[in-house]
Formats: C-alpha cells, structure tokens, sequence
C-alpha cells in the first residue's frame, strides 16, 4: 500500500498490453497483484478505458519515431511484412521501457533482432539480408550507447588520430574503440536511398501511412554487392545533461572481412601481408589490402594496439 | 502570497516557436501584429540555443524558456546537475519566470526529456502525489533563480479522484508558486475526467495564473465519447476557444497569453494572434494585459 505503487500501476498501464486489456474488462481484477488499498485501487477504477488505450497507442508512435532514427533501414523492412508496423508497436512494453534511456536503443535493437530472425521473408536469402543489415543497425546503436555510458560515467572520448605512424605497417593492430564491422548487402547509403524516401526523423510517419511493399524489398535485395560497413561512435555534444553521438562510417569491399579475424591487438598488417603472400595471393590483392588497412588505420576504425581497448562490436564479422 | 507575482512584467500575447524550423521566429517577430514574446522548448543547456536565442532577442522579443524534463510530480527527484543547466539556461536568456508542465517527465530509470516516454505522463490526481508535487516544486525553486509556475499537462485519461484545480490550487498554495493554464489541457481533463473545471474553481488560487496556453489539438473519437488530444499544428478546437473566454474573466493577474503555434504557417499564426488579442482586450481581468495588448493592437 504505497504510492509508489501506484505509480507502478500506472507506467505498466501505459505499457503492457495485455494489464491493459485485462483492465478494460475489470480495473480491479486487472490491479489484484499491485499492493494498493481500496482508495488507491480507486483511483484507478475512474479511468476512462478508450482513452488510456488511445494514450498508449500514441505514446508507442512517439516511443517508435523516435527509436526509428536509430534503426532507420530495419524499420523499413519490417514495415514490409504482413503486420509489420504492429509487431513494431508489440516492442514498445515494460521491459523496453525500463531499460535506461541511454541504453534502450541497443536494448530494442536485439529485440529487433529477434524479432526479424523469427519471421519469414520472401526467401531465405532475403531474411539473412535483412538480419545482416539489422545487425548493422544494431551495432552502431550498441556502441554508441557503450560511448554515451562511459562518458557518463566520467570517461573520456577516444582521441582521433590524425596523422598515419611512420612505422604503421609493423605495429600490431586492434578495432579502434566503438567501431562495429558489419557486412551488409549493400552499400548502406545505397540502400538508405532504395528504401527510405525521407529524413530519418521523418521517416516513421511516413511508414504508418506508407509500409515498404515486399516486392521493392526484393527488387533491392537483388541488387547491388555486398560491403562491409564499419562506423564509429563519435559525440557530437557532450553535458552533463546532454549528450549527442553521430557515427562515422566507411565501406570496404567484403572480402575484406575475413582479414578482421586477424585484427587481434597482436598481429601488424606487414604479418597478415606476410601470411598472405605465403598462401599465394597475387600483388595486386596484396596492395588492396595494405591500402585498405591504411584508410582504415586513416579513418581511426583500426588502431596501434598500443592503446588501452575499449568496447567495440564487431555484428556479424565472419571468423 | 510571497512570490513576486506583482514584479513580473506583462508580455502580452505572445507564440510558442521551435526556434530552428518554420514559421521562422524572427520573422514573425517583425510582421505587424506579430508576437510581443516568444516561448521555446529546448534542451537544458543554453549553448544549443543561445545563438537563435539572440537573434529573436535582437528582433525585440523577450523569451520565455518552457522545456519538457523536469519532474513536477512523483517519486523520482530532479537531479541536480539538470537543475543547474536550467538555472543558466533561464538566466542566460533572461526568462521572466520558468514555467512547465506538472507531468513527469522521467521515471526511475533516469533523468531526460519527456520523450522518452513518448511524452508527458500526467499526475496521480490525489493527496499522496499532492505531496510530492509539493516537493518537486520546492526543489527546482530552490535552484532556478525565478518565479516557478505549473501547468496541467494535457491527459486522454485522469487518474486519481481529487479534482484538477484542487490538486493544482493546493501545490501552488503549499509551494508558492504560479500556475499556467492551457485551455487545450483543461479542455482534455474534461473530457478525461467527465468533470468541469469550473466545479472547483473555488479551489484555485486565481491570483496565481500567470500564463494562459492556447493551441491547436484534435477531437477523437472514444467508445465513451470525445477524446481531446493535443496537436498543435492543428486548428484550435472551439471547446478550447470557449474555455478561453470563461476563464480570462477569472484571472486578475495573467501577464502573458501565448498561441502555442509550432508547425503552423505565419499567416494562420498572424490571424489568430489577432483574433487572441480581441478576446483578451474583450475578456481579461487583468488591466495591464489588456494595456499592453492594445498597444500592438
């Protein structure tokens, strides 16, 4: 018997579906298992039903919009399975909503996940494309949420290098920290322009009137080679309340990503070159390679090992 | 009453801008017949804002800082560096008073702006929450350096049996603070509630409504009759309008009427400014708001 329960009552009104529908056909039964008393229960009884539900409806819609921005190509493609939208708004209860709110874009991203791997697509192949590009998504919501934490937390921000080591091809390298690497389908600007036809902040309007047609969804998919898309989370405002993260990203070639299984903190470029050539790949290959590590070392997605590690995810890089 | 409600100055009627997107503030600022003051949302930290803060100052406007991330009501305090951040918002930008939705904001999990819980969720409306109403309030007073008013916030449904202005009326009263009413969000209590305001307007210290809201929203309908949400690119509703001219009569000390417009275009912006100002100057209880109307008039 405490307010606090009563508060309890009330956030789990607005965000469980199913305590809402048992609500709708009896307020007390519904609110049996909070410790109210008879006044707090009270409180509860004089609700108007349709207009919590109304409430709950558009919350979720404010919730999605702005969860959109942070899974802009993964909503779309869910809006293109037959009731997408609602298995969208399904996402937004208690266990979303009591994540922290610095950690809830991650949070929501694996349920995403879990949601796309359970759903059938046109093809097989379609499905796994989607969960590539999801896992992207998810990876930059993961590191950008690791970045706000630890700065939160009163840590500091990764220094960008600005200028390649002389002696850069011996260093040992590792992922730089709060990078993911992920291959994607296609070039994620690409896809971006396919199949959002709006600004992201836009972007979840416009799918509640207009979900992606599943036919487009596969005339993209069948377009286009594979990239591996590596993005870094950067803050591009930081207070005490505030705090604004961007990714930078870059695209490589994917057959680019099984070299990653030896970006390890102990192994430079001149030995994964050196390996390389022993296994007997041409020079060409070889100079793609070394330039490839070069913009990457360039870009700060890859680092000296020398530096402390911090969080990074690396999506679905191949082993 | 020991807030200085009487030291404040008379703005006038004024509009609610996002300070970045269109209609653009300045803009309106310099029509004829536009706003006498502009009321922004924002984030705590001024830096983000101060530069388009400046340009509407320059205009001639003062502002009216009015954010979304403070906890009027509930079990989950304020932290203190979000309260430090609005005391040198506030008076970075010269806020006469700092006024917000009595709605919470954050839940337990922590801090932020309302949209983390896609927005407001409104008050428990009985004695238990009255109390840490009372409490919220006090500890933003205790470090934003002007007078602090609440607001009703707008509700599709009322939870809590004590009536608004009872609720409302007594935090003012025990915090000693100002109100700002939103004829919209009574507009919504109504419905949500099946309550008049009116029945307890006895209850509201009416000398302590400092700013009336007025915006556009939408009728929906409900299984149990209308429902009021607050939209304000939309039209104003005429449920809104008539609970406008019910109430000015009833509020001696109003200092500033604003038509919270963002998203509406600067000619509809325009003609209801003008159509808000004839009501004032017909309705209101407050002489120096009618005054100063009348001089842009």
């Amino acid at each position: 018997m405490s307010f606090a329960e009563q508060e309890r009552a009330l956030f789990d009104l607005l965000f469980d579906s199913e305590l809402r529908e048992r609500f709708q056909k009896s307020s007390s039964a519904a609110l049996r298992d909070y410790a109210l008393d008879e006044n707090e229960r009270a409180d509860f009884s004089i609700i108007r039903a349709d207009g919590l539900a109304l409430d709950a409806y558009l919350r979720a819609d404010f919730v999605l919009s702005h969860l959109c921005r942070s899974f802009p190509l993964t909503f779309t493609l869910i809006s293109s399975l037959h009731g997408g939208l609602d298995l969208l708004r399904g996402l937004i209860d208690t266990r979303t909503m009591r994540t922290r709110p610095d950690e809830r874009a991650a949070e929501f991203g694996t349920h995403l996940r879990d949601l796309l791997a359970s759903k059938s697509f046109g093809s097989a192949l379609e499905k796994t494309k989607a969960v590539a590009i999801t896992e992207a998504e998810l990876g930059m919501a993961m590191t950008a949420s690791a970045l706000r934490q630890t700065l939160a937390a009163g840590g500091t921000e990764p220094a960008v290098v600005s200028e390649l080591n002389a002696d850069w091809l011996n260093q040992p390298i590792q992922m730089a920290s709060y990078v993911s690497a992920t291959v994607i389908p296609r070039s994620y600007p690409e896809l971006k322009q396919a199949l959002c036809p709006c600004a992201d902040t836009e972007l979840w309007a416009h799918l509640s009137n207009t979900p992606l047609p599943a036919s487009k969804r596969s005339v993209v998919f069948a377009q286009g080679e594979p990239r591996l898309l590596l993005a870094q989370a950067r803050v591009t405002r930081r207070s005490a309340c505030d705090m604004t993260t961007e990714h930078i990203t870059m695209e490589l070639s994917d057959g680019f990503a099984p070299l990653f299984a030896h970006v390890n903190g102990a192994t430079s470029v001149a030995e994964i070159l050196a390996q390389m050539r022993k296994i007997g790949a041409p020079e060409g290959v070889l100079q793609g390679i070394e330039t490839g590590f070069r913009q990457l070392l360039e870009a700060g997605m890859v680092e000296s090992s020398y530096k402390p590690q911090a969080t990074s995810y690396k999506g679905n890089r191949p082993k | 009453m020991s807030t200085r409600i009487d030291v404040l100055p008379t703005l006038g009627v004024g509009a609610s801008l996002s300070l970045s997107a269109q209609p653009d503030p300045v803009a309106l600022v310099q029509a004829v017949g536009g706003p006498s003051f502009v009321e922004y949302a924002g984030r705590a930290d001024v830096e983000g804002v101060s530069v388009e803060v400046e340009r509407v100052r320059a205009a001639g406007a003062p502002v009216l800082f009015h954010p979304s991330y403070i906890n009027f009501c509930g079990s989950f305090p304020n932290d203190r560096y979000w309260l430090e951040a609005t005391a040198r918002h506030i008076e970075s930008v010269g806020s006469p008073w700092f006024a917000q939705d009595c709605a919470y904001c954050f839940w337990q999990e922590g801090p932020g702006y309302s949209t983390q819980l896609g927005y407001f969720i409104p008050p428990i409306l009985n004695q238990a929450s009255l109390d840490l109403a009372i409490q919220r309030v006090r500890e933003v007073q205790a470090i934003v350096p002007v007078v602090v008013a609440i607001e009703p916030p707008p509700m599709t449904f009322a939870v809590g049996k004590m009536p608004l202005f009872t609720f409302f009326g007594e935090v003012a009263r025990q915090a000693d603070c100002a109100i700002l009413l939103d004829m919209g969000h009574l507009v919504s209590y109504e419905m949500a509630s099946g309550h008049r305001v009116r029945e307890a307007l006895a209850d509201l210290p009416r000398e302590r409504v400092i700013e009336v809201h007025i915006a556009g929203g939408r009728l929906e309908a409900g299984s149990k009759g209308s429902i009021y949400v607050d939209s304000h690119e939309r039209d104003i509703q005429e449920p809104t309008w008539r609970m406008l001219e019910d109430l000015l009569p009833e509020l001696p000390n109003v200092k500033a009427v604003c038509f919270e417009c963002e998203g509406v275009k600067e000619k509809k912006v325009l003609t209801t400014l003008r159509r808000l100002r004839e009501v004032v100057c017909r309705r209101s209880a407050s002489p120096a708001l009618i005054s100063r109307t009348q001089i842009v008039q």
